[in-house]
């Protein structure tokens, strides 16, 4: 009396199965929530002051993630260290202000021009954040970071 | 029999040459090899990381060449002006970067690598400014 022999899914085809849904789930949450955040400020902005608000708060929020990791980096070094990522950032902020005014140059008596320079200190910012990050996350033995 | 000897010196001319680029080739090659070598001292990998920030200095220079020759004379102050500024700060981020190593001989190395990845950098803000776009908004009429 043998019945129909019934496939049964091996194990690890099922968890994996599960963690494939999960993923998928995830993402795709993750992919909405990023969308939606985008259409808070960037995709409803209709007039140029909404628009320079939007561009202000983005580099605000880029500030405030390099002060992050800037003040786990002047906790991290030496008192010497501390005085020379002074000096540099003081040095960086002098670099900025002057980039910027060259690059929004030709903006200068538009109605944009608070949002062109808004946009130039968010690209220099995130790049000097991430010079900074990795300072912070340097690995042991490499030489070109740390040990400051 | 003067259109002989003017061929034959031309022609000794061309192979003059072509042994002169063989040699940088192989010039080329072997410090190259030295570089990539793991026989290299630290004197020598020093040596590889100042010419690797040379070229990335070399780099920059050409784009803000043609930028300068693009903008206008206010443009060209301005540009001078954040290029000074840009400079100051390249010095003291390498001088924090590198402290660490400060007393060690792989310091040279160090500080070259540090100033090749911020003159890189640069190199793309000064290139965005050169390919803008018409109608971008953070690069124009300069």
């Amino acid at each position: 009396m043998l019945g129909p022999v019934r496939y049964r899914e091996p194990c690890f085809l099922a968890v994996f199965k599960r963690w494939m849904l999960f993923s998928v789930v995830l993402f795709a949450c993750l992919v909405l929530s990023g969308e939606g955040r985008a259409e808070d400020c960037h995709q409803t902005a209709m007039t140029q002051g909404d628009i320079d608000d939007c561009a202000e708060k983005d580099v605000h929020d880029a500030r405030e993630r390099m002060k992050v990791i800037l003040d786990k980096l002047m906790t991290k070094v030496s008192r010497t260290g501390r005085a020379k990522l002074i000096t540099a950032q003081k040095k960086w902020e002098a670099y900025r202000k002057s980039q910027c005014d060259f690059n929004t140059w030709g903006y200068r008596t538009g109605s944009i021009y608070p949002m062109t320079v808004a946009n130039c200190d968010l690209v220099l910012t995130i790049a000097q954040t991430e010079l900074l990050r990795g300072q912070l996350e340097c690995k042991d033995g490499d030489f070109s970071c740390g040990g400051q | 029999m003067h259109q002989g000897h003017y061929f034959l010196a031309v022609c000794k001319q061309g192979w003059f040459g072509l042994a002169v680029l063989f040699l940088l080739f192989l010039s080329g090659q072997s410090f190259a090899a030295v570089c990539d070598s793991e026989q290299a001292t630290q004197e020598d990998l020093n040596g590889c990381a100042y010419a690797d920030y040379r070229k990335a200095d070399g780099e920059m220079k050409v784009v803000l060449k043609k930028l300068m020759d693009k903008v206008s004379p206010k443009g060209k102050k301005t540009l001078l002006a954040s290029q000074r500024k840009w400079e100051a700060y390249r010095d003291a981020q390498c001088k924090f970067t590198t402290l660490g190593s400060e007393k060690g001989t792989v310091h040279p190395m160090a500080y070259a690598s540090c100033l090749s990845n911020i003159t890189q950098l640069q190199t793309h803000v000064l290139e965005d400014d050169l390919n803008c776009p018409e109608g971008a908004i953070n690069c124009w009429g300069q």
